[in-house]
């Protein structure tokens, strides 16, 4: 669970509203809104890389600002949104360097460390890519790659910065299908997802922001309204079901001969 | 992308590539000790290596030439280590100690020490160069260091205050023209020459400490090479270990600087080279690194030695030759990948 209380994320230029919030445990929650509404920042906040500078953050009950790096990094883990690789490791290596919070500083890895490794690999289907160089992969298997570092480290929570990046459809899919089975293995999952359809479809709760605040989150047939979505993105929407889901999906409206005309 | 697939055998490559490293190194430093001014025998040699022959060569062979391939090997190695340590840290491939201006503050602090405090022993130059070693390096850090650090923006930083203080060393050099001046010019070109056994001494320790420091820690680099903010989510309290491991690179290439003066391309090349046949891990690329280093320098001071004897051309002038082929090799290299 991560709860955040009056919690102010942001730099000297730029800050996000106080936010008080709960992700649950067992849940995929995804947040949403237009590019530069704050969401990065506010998952960087959770993960520490930003300190709040005000309010408090909470991992799993715990003050995060009270943890060791070490013992942060055994409870919340960050899929980040660039993906660089250093020279000449291979994705086993990559996917290994999950585990460094769970070993000495030596880095010597265990039975367990290498199961965990193993499954990782498995699971994101580079099993069979496990000795390639990282840098010979293309964006998507590179992307699965960080993935299965991320599930290596193995924590309670986890965050996504836009994890379907990169990836085609076929991966898109295994990745959000991916976050719904770790969120029912009892973990705590955050994305940043930019697709609101893929976001109602797959996420249990949705978080939408604008301008550095919240404006509404809840579960996604009731948040993904006609009217949310021109207040949030500016564009007139009309929301039919996906025909195999049932969830919501926005549509833009045709656009009146007469607006492109004035916008171009 | 295409070979993405091909088998690999990295449990091989590393062993493979450090034992005959580990060979080659002391046939050269063996082969070393035959090349210079005065030819010798075969005979001779290990005659004196083994304690059996008379006081000239004796002299030759154990005081001049020995300590001079440990020395050689033992600062090569070090230059490769700094270079590997901050090509990590900055996550630039082109970075190295010589770039990012520790050499060149090591080098001017040596000079300023040589000229206006000659009364101080030689043995205890390496001091000065560690001083000046990190002064330029806290330069650097200060003008680069505006919240997040930029690798790009340290090595731009660094170039700048190694031009700077190459300016400096320029400066002393002209300041200083005398009948003694020819000395420290030589060792600027990054020379051998006249090195014994008390040089030796006087940096082994530090050397080989900081160097077991890096070989054991070095999986925490692997974690620093993701970059501050993955190797922060993955446990490592990076402003620490950045700063420790940094220290590290400084201390290990100004010690160096101090004996063997400004060895260009060492500290550029060799973690490149070793990276390319090892991998990245740096549990195996730290110690090929060293090892290669060790090899380039002490067959840049043998074969600057065996040229044209009685002449010696300075190891620095061909490692800076090798370096110059190297980075073409590297284009072309590069290149084809693509």
């Amino acid at each position: 669970m991560i709860d955040l209380e009056n919690a102010v994320a942001g730099y000297k230029s730029f800050r996000l509203a106080p936010t008080t919030l709960t992700f649950a445990e067992g849940r995929f929650s995804a947040l949403i809104g237009p590019n530069g509404c704050g969401k990065s920042t506010l998952l960087r906040m959770i993960s520490r890389q930003l300190a709040p500078l005000s309010g408090a953050v909470r991992i799993g009950g715990r003050a995060a600002a009270g943890l060791s790096q070490k013992d942060l990094a055994r409870r919340i883990a960050l899929l980040p949104q660039e993906n660089i690789a250093p020279a000449g490791i291979s994705v086993a290596d990559l996917a290994g360097y999950g585990r460094a919070p769970h070993q000495s500083l030596l880095g010597i890895a265990s039975d367990t460390d290498r199961a965990h490794v193993a499954r990782a690999l498995h699971r994101m289907d580079l099993a069979h890519l496990a000795q390639a160089p990282v840098a010979s992969l293309s964006g998507g298997q590179r992307q699965r790659a960080f993935l299965a570092m991320l599930l290596a480290q193995d924590t309670p929570a986890m965050l996504f910065d836009e994890p379907t990046n990169w990836l085609d459809i076929q991966h898109q899919v295994q990745v959000l299908t991916l976050i719904r089975s770790l969120a029912a293995e009892g973990r705590t999952c955050v994305a940043v997802l930019h697709d609101i359809a893929q976001a109602a479809r797959y996420a249990d709760h949705l978080v939408v922001m604008k301008d550095g605040a919240i404006v509404a989150q809840g579960a996604p047939a009731e948040v993904v309204t006609a009217e949310l979505v021109a207040e949030v993105y500016e564009i007139a929407v009309e929301i039919h079901p996906d025909p195999v889901s049932g969830t919501p999906v926005p549509y833009p409206c045709r656009p009146r001969s007469g607006a492109l005309a004035a916008a171009g | 992308m295409s070979d993405a697939r091909r088998p690999e055998f990295p449990d091989l490559r590393g062993p493979v590539t450090l034992a005959l490293l580990g060979v080659l190194l002391p046939a050269l430093m063996f082969a070393g000790l035959f090349a210079g001014a005065i030819p010798l025998e075969i005979e001779t040699v290990v005659n004196s290596l083994l304690g059996r022959d008379g006081p000239r060569q004796d002299f030759i062979v154990l005081q001049s030439r020995l300590p001079r391939a440990l020395l050689a090997a033992l600062a090569g190695g070090a230059l490769a280590l700094s270079g590997a340590l901050i090509q990590a840290l900055m996550r630039n491939p082109l970075a190295s100690p010589k770039i990012v201006g520790i050499n060149s503050g090591a080098a001017f602090a040596v000079l300023v020490t040589a000229f206006y405090i000659p009364a101080l022993p030689h043995s205890l130059l390496p001091v000065p160069a560690a001083l000046g070693g990190l002064m330029a390096g806290a330069l650097v850090w200060w003008c680069a260091q505006r919240g997040d650090i930029d690798p790009r923006q340290l090595t731009l930083v660094g170039l700048a205050v190694g031009l700077t203080l190459d300016a400096g060393v320029d400066a002393l050099l002209v300041a200083n023209t005398g009948p003694e001046s020819s000395a420290p010019l030589i060792w600027l070109t990054g020379s051998l020459w006249g090195r014994g056994w008390t040089h030796l001494a006087s940096v082994a320790p530090v050397l080989l400490t900081l160097a077991t420091a890096a070989l054991i820690l070095a999986f925490r680099l692997d974690l620093q090479a993701l970059g501050p903010r993955r190797a922060a989510g993955l446990g490592v309290r990076v402003g620490l270990e950045r700063t420790l491991a940094l220290l590290a690179a400084v201390i290990l290439a100004s010690v160096a600087v101090s004996v063997v003066g400004v060895l260009g391309f060492v500290g550029l090349m060799a973690p490149h080279v070793a990276t390319r046949l090892v991998g990245g891990r740096h549990r195996i690329m730290l110690p090929t690194a060293a090892l290669f280093g060790a090899v380039l320098t002490v067959g840049a001071d043998t074969l600057g030695r065996a040229i044209r004897p009685p002449l010696e051309i300075s190891a620095g002038i061909l490692t800076a030759l090798m370096g110059a082929a190297f980075f073409i090799w590297l284009l072309i290299a590069e290149d084809r990948r693509i």
